[in-house]
This record gives C-alpha cells, structure tokens and sequence, in this order.
C-alpha cells in the first residue's frame, strides 16, 4: 500500500507541477540523456556499470542483478534546476519529472538468477523560448506580438531482463527494452486577448517506438590478484545498450481560427546510436565502496529520416564515486550507523556541438541513503553541474539536480528450505 | 510515520522551489534550429495574381416585413405600394351611420417621406392612387404577384400637395364612406385597400414609413377624415395602415461596366469566388481582410446610404446553399471601399481544398431603393477589381 501511495504520489507530482523552460539544448536530437534513474547512482557519478549489488537495482548492467537478496523496489522523482545564461542575460528554469520504477526479485541466489523490469525515463526535452516583438515598421501586424518556441517528452525504456552467475564467479545478464516516449516541439505567435489577429501554433509532434536490448557482465572478485589487503571486491564491468531502429510517427498539427488542423505525416526511422559501458569498482577499507566508470555513445550517428544533425557529435562520460557506510547491516546497528554517505565526480562530452564549440560538462555530486525500515531505504542526492560555455554566443548553465528515491526490499518468491 | 513526514516534507520543497522559477525569455533564441521558426508573410490577391470570379443573381425576400414602403420610378425600376386602412370608429359614429345620418367631407392621405432617392419635386414626381378590388397579404407577396392583382383604373387622389416633410393627397369621400361601411357593419364590398403607382414622367423613389417600424404614429401614412352629423357634430376620423407593402418590377439590373449590382428592393446579390489555391495548405491565416471597391459614378445612393455589405461562406459547389458552419461576416464601409475580415473562411478553403465562394448582399435589402455597383472580378484595371489582403504564417 505504501509503495502504491508513493508512485501516485510521485507521478502526480511530476504531472501537476507547471515546468516553464529548461535547457535549449535538449532541441537537438532526443533531448538530454539520462543515465540514471536512482538517487544512489546519482549520489556517485550516476554511472556505476561493474557494481553488483544486492539492495539496489541498477538497469544500466543487468548482471548487476546477480546479486538480490530480497525482492526489490525503487521508485523515484528528479528535480532539475538550470541557470542559464548568455552573455547578456541569465534566467532560472525548475522542472521534475518522474524517474520510473525498477522491480525485481531473486530466483535462485546460487545461480545468480535475479528477474527484474521496470520503466525508466532515457531522455528529456524541455526549453521554452520567448521573444517579444516590438510594434516597428517591419511588423506586418502593427502590434507587439510574441513568438514561442517550446519542447517537452522525452524517450522511455520498458525493460524485463535477468541475471546469470557464470562460472569463475562472472555475472552475466541481459534485458529485453522497449523503447517508447514522444517529443513535441512548438511554435507559436501570440497576439494580445484583444487583438484583431488570429494567434497561430504549429505542433511537430514525434511518437516513438522499438526495441532493443542491454547486455552486461561482470567479473569476479579480483581483488587477490592486487594482493592488497585494503582492496576487496575488484570487478569489472562492460555492458552494451542496442537500439534497433525506431518507428517514429509525425504529424503537423496547426491551431487556426477554425480549430486544430491535423497533418498526420509519415512513419519514420529514428536511429539511437548503441551505448557502450566500461566500469570498475572495489571496496577500500571495508567501508568505502569506490566506482570509476566510462560511458560512450556515438550521437554522430544519430539519424532522423535518414539525415544527420550537424549538432550531435559523439557523447562520453568519465565519472568516480565513492560510498561511505557499513557494508553489513544488523538489526542492532543505529540510524546513524546505517546512514551511508556519497560523493561523485564526472566529466562529460555532451552529444550537443555548435559552431565547432563541444558543449561540456563538469559535475560533483553528494548523496546519503537513510534507513526506512529494515531492508528499506530513502536515498537522496544533489548534483551541481556546469555545462556549456558563452563563446560563439552559446549558451552556459548552472545545473542543479537532485533526486530522492525509495527502495523497498521484502522477502518474495523465495522457496524455504524444508 | 517517517515515510509520512518525509512525503510531506518533499511535497512542501517541490511546491516552494517549483514556484522561485523565472518565466521564459528569449535567452536561448539564436539556438533555435531554422526548422522551428515561424516565418510571417503577406500577400494580396493583386500582387499574388489570385484568380476570381463573380456573377450577380435575383433573390426574393419578404418586403412586407420592411419598415419602410416606396413610391416612385428610378433607373428602370418601378416600386409601386399596396396600403389597407383600418378606422378608430367612435360609437357616435356609429350612431350616426345606423341613423343615415353620417357624412364625410373630406378625406385626405398624409404621408411624411423619410427616405429620397433622385428627384422628388414635381413635375418629376407623380403618382396615382387606385383602389384594388382583389384580396392580398403582405406575407410573401412578390413581383410575381402583381400580375394577379386586379384594381380599379380610377384615380381616387386629386389635389396633392408634395412638400418636402409631408405628402398631402386628396382622396375619394366615397370610397371611405364604402369602407367605414364594410368596417361598421361587416357586409358589403371588401376593403382591399389601394395601389399607390408612380406616373410615368417620374424620375425619383420616396420612401414611407411602414407599419413594422416602431415609429410614432404621428410619422405614419394616415388617411384623415372629416365627418359631420348635420346639426350634431363635425369630427375627424383617422384611418392608419392595417397592412402595407411596396413591390419592384422592371428589368434585371445590369452594369454595361460589368460591375457587382446590389440592387435594394429588386433584392440582387452576388456570388463571389476567389480562387486561394496557389496558396500553401499547411500555413496559418492570421488575418484575412476582402475589400470591395464602389463604382461611385453608377451606384445610386439616396438619402439613407448602404454602409454594410452581409458575406456569407457558400456550403455547396452549387451555390444555392450557405454554410453553417461559419456565420456572415459584416463589411463596413469607409469611403468607397467595403471590407471585412474573413479569416475563418480563408482557413477553411485551404483546410478542406474546396472552395465555394461567397454571397454578397447588402445588409439592406428592405428599406430603400439604392443602387450599389461594385467594380467586379473582370474589371480591365486589376486594382479596382476585389482585393484579399493576407498576413499568415508558415513553418519551416
């Protein structure tokens, strides 16, 4: 009933709060990437790709799923806020949106066999541009008028997958992905209420749909190899995110004086490019969990009907992160001794390019988990970014990002041994 | 409980940082791809050599339901009024007729003009009255319905006095006597009123008012009657309009220019068709305005002008039926030229690639006997011909 209460109350949330503006940027291709839905991985770098972990569920590998011990749910909602600024003005947008949920449970903890599904947001689009025209003599209309320029969606993924320990102690996994999601893209020019002219908006609209697949692995623990007592649980991780071409319809609508003009258009092919994974993760000291992760995606090969953008170019990521806390929880261990505390660094090269400037992006972020419960938790991050720069008149933000999230453990699905 | 407080704690953050958020500004602007800009364009049936087409028709409409009847002859026309009189009769008239008692002395028809067209002083202005012996409704009679009248050839007016404010006409005693009789006693000859005609020299139209205006009654035609009983008293007996009507024959008004002829009362109307095809079909009509232009030395406006034209979107490719999906649109005038917006009309031809005109008519039809010429479609000097001004939008 509780888990019920807190999706409704995190998709009505994301549903009823009034987002204006966000990022111009997100125009191009499907919008910005986001590689994480979880408040934990945020906490440390958002990636996290060689970690196998028994309370949390990581979509980004599968094999990461080897590791459940309890049947597990997250939900959870994501704050953005963005500064942005050119040279001349800046302006503070907000938006949040819903970060899906993650379901998942283990078969057979021998084997490493671990079931989970869930829906994740993958992109997000969200700007909104205004500009007022003065009454002048080149304004056919002989009044100040406005033009709006707007974007919101974003693509999902729907996945089901499972994990599988392979000998030598590897984990490997593999998720089915339906993709599925809309981008709208508005243009309009507004009058005043009384005015004799008749407002006018155009409509693209973009609905999505494929499937692909996620493949992961996971290496044992190779910590003996260091020979360094400090060091326990090194792994490594790859994983491999395909996309199969995705239908896309798109249609014109035009808002007139007669109504709302539909112009259904064409079924096209929107090609995601493959995304690529490298991570590597251990334990220092018993109680520090570290993670050095790669991510890389080449967005120069993003196609819409076929045609390129100038504006994509290939997008990486390079993030460490590190986790503080008890590895090993008792029911007699304290609030505070269950806390864990995060901290993440990370350096990306953006998909988006313009005027031969790369738009780049410099993080750090903090996170704690608090215990809710036995075998639940709330995780919350923050995240503070600069993107972009003010060269060639582009423009630079401030993100903030934060992100609370819930985790729910029970004991499902487990045969008890007679 | 934690999770409660917790759920209520991040409620309250979302709502107060959703709320410390700046409203959209053009920040960002020069990174908006071209293919999402609006573009805003204007263009006009003259410069965009938009082809057009215009005819003119005869329509019917009920004339008994105008506020304003007319005498006279004018370019061709002939409106000629068709008037029965009802009497306030006094019981000691009565009386007196029970007693054969009553006499009339004279009988006079005022009419005070409120509408002139051309000249209506005499000898320009003349006209006949004579009784009509066949009965007659004001509901839906027409010029067709003319040719089943029947009157009297006699000339019951004599004696008229033509001022500018009022028309004064001496009228038959015996003819009121016969129809204070019929009135009295419900028997004898029917009281079906009579025929106003213009003489044939006439060369103008006068208008009255009618009994649907809601004018004093001091404005109304009214047929005085000065009664006597000898010995007793002298009396006047005032008869008002019970039914009225004014119907124009002649010959279909034509333009030798070829001109768009809204004839008022002959009830002429155009159909009107400019072709927007050239146009692309994905743009949005921000505004569309139809200008007519007056053909100043034709049009025939008299007293009471015709300042607005009534355009209405055809629904069939026929032209016999109006939308009604879209209401008429009124054009105004200012100076010579009539124009309205017609935006919606506009939208529709390009949305639905069919496209049947326009009916033109003046928002007039009733009340005067003016003459409107619109320079048309195949005017040879394009500027004068019905100009669309558009300002619209399109997308990249």
């Amino acid at each position: 009933m509780k888990i019920l209460k807190i999706i409704i109350l995190f998709a009505l949330l994301s549903q009823l709060i009034f987002a204006e503006g966000g990022s111009i940027y997100t125009r191009y291709g499907v919008g910005d990437i986001l590689n994480t839905n979880s408040a934990r991985r945020l906490g440390m770098g958002s990636l996290g790709i060689s970690l196998p972990d028994q309370s949390y569920l990581n979509y980004l590998n599968p094999a990461a799923w080897s590791k459940l011990d309890l049947t597990r749910f997250e939900v959870g909602l994501d704050y953005q806020g963005n500064l942005t600024d050119d040279a001349i003005e800046s302006k503070f947008y907000s938006n949040y949106h819903f970060s899906g949920f993650t379901f998942g449970f283990p078969i057979d903890k021998d084997y490493g066999i671990s079931v989970a599904f869930g829906m994740v947001p993958l992109t997000n689009v969200n700007y909104e541009v205004a500009e007022s025209k003065a009454e002048d003599e080149s304004n056919p209309f002989s009044e100040v008028f406005n033009l709006d320029y707007k974007g919101n969606g974003g693509l999902s993924k729907i996945f089901i997958g499972m994990s599988y320990k392979l000998p030598f102690d590897f984990f490997v996994g593999a998720s089915f992905d339906y993709y599925t999601g809309k981008t709208e893209y508005k243009s309009s020019i507004d009058f005043s209420d009384n005015s004799d002219f008749t407002d006018a908006t155009f409509t693209k609209k973009f609905s999505y749909r494929g499937n692909g697949g996620t493949f992961g692995l996971i290496s044992s623990d190779l910590s003996k190899m260091l020979a360094i007592d400090k060091v326990r649980n090194l792994r490594f991780g790859l994983m491999l995110n395909y996309f199969s071409k995705l239908d896309t319809d798109t249609s014109l609508t035009s808002s007139t004086s007669i109504g709302t003009i539909n112009n259904d258009k064409d079924i096209i092919k929107t090609e995601i490019p493959f995304k690529l994974g490298f991570g590597m993760s251990f334990t220092w000291d018993e109680n520090y969990l570290i993670l050095i992760d790669y991510l890389y995606q080449p967005w120069s090969k993003f196609k819409s009907n076929g045609h390129k953008s100038y504006f994509l170019q290939d997008y990486s990521k390079a993030s460490v992160g590190m986790e503080y806390g008890t590895r090993q929880t008792r029911f007699t261990d304290t609030f505070w001794e269950q806390l864990l505390l995060r901290g993440g660094l990370s350096y990306e090269r953006t998909q988006y390019t313009f005027y031969g400037e790369s738009i780049n992006k410099f993080s750090v972020s903090l996170g704690v988990s608090m215990p809710l419960g036995l075998n639940n938790s709330i995780d919350i991050a923050f995240e503070y970014g600069i993107r972009g720069t003010n060269d060639s008149n582009l423009i630079k933000e401030n993100l903030f990002n934060a992100a609370i999230s819930f985790s729910f453990g029970e004991l499902w699905f487990i045969r008890q041994e007679r | 409980m934690r999770l409660n407080i917790s759920l209520f704690i991040l409620i309250i953050l979302v709502l107060f940082i959703n709320s410390c958020q700046d409203d959209p500004g053009s920040l960002g602007n020069d990174l908006i791809p071209d293919k999402d800009r609006i573009n805003i364009n204007t263009t006009n049936s003259l410069d965009g050599d938009f082809n057009q087409y215009s005819s003119i028709f005869s329509d019917s409409v009920g004339l008994g339901y105008s506020n304003r009847v007319l005498l006279g002859l004018y370019n061709g026309l002939k409106s000629e009024i068709l008037m029965k009189f009802i009497f306030i009769i006094p019981d000691s008239v009565t009386d007196a007729y029970e007693a054969d008692s009553l006499q009339i002395l004279e009988s006079c028809i005022e009419m005070k003009p409120s509408y002139k067209l051309g000249s209506t002083i005499p000898p320009d202005f003349d006209f006949q009255i004579h009784e009509i012996t066949s009965a007659w409704s004001s509901l839906g009679f027409s010029r067709d319905s003319l040719a089943g009248l029947t009157f009297d050839n006699r000339n019951l007016g004599s004696s008229k006095t033509l001022l500018d404010t009022v028309f004064s006409i001496s009228f038959d005693n015996d003819i009121v006597y016969k129809w204070i009789s019929r009135q009295i006693t419900e028997t004898g000859e029917n009281n079906y009123g009579v025929l106003f005609t213009p003489e044939s020299q006439t060369k103008g139209v006068v208008g009255f008012n009618a009994i649907s205006t809601i004018s004093e009654i001091e404005d109304m035609p009214k047929l005085k009657i000065i009664i006597s009983k000898p010995g007793e008293f002298i009396d006047t007996l005032l008869g008002t309009p019970t039914a009225d009507i004014h119907v124009i024959t002649g010959d279909f008004p034509q333009s030798p220019e070829n001109n768009i002829v809204l004839q008022v009362g002959y009830t002429t109307r155009a159909k009107f068709v400019m072709d927007v095809s050239s146009l692309p079909t994905d743009i949005i009509i921000n505004e569309a305005t139809l200008h007519f232009y007056k053909d100043t030395v034709n049009s025939s406006i008299g007293s009471i002008s015709s300042d607005s034209l009534i355009i209405s979107m055809y629904g069939d490719s026929a032209q016999t039926k109006l939308s009604t999906n879209f209401v008429s649109v009124i054009f105004t005038r200012s100076g010579n030229e009539y124009s309205g917006k017609i935006t919606g009309f506009v939208q529709s031809w390009l949305k639905s690639n069919s496209n049947y005109g326009v009916q033109v008519r003046l928002s007039d039809e009733l009340r005067t006997m003016n003459r409107l010429e619109l320079f048309s479609s195949s005017n040879p000097d394009k500027s004068f011909r019905p100009r669309l001004k558009l300002i619209y939008t399109t997308h990249n």
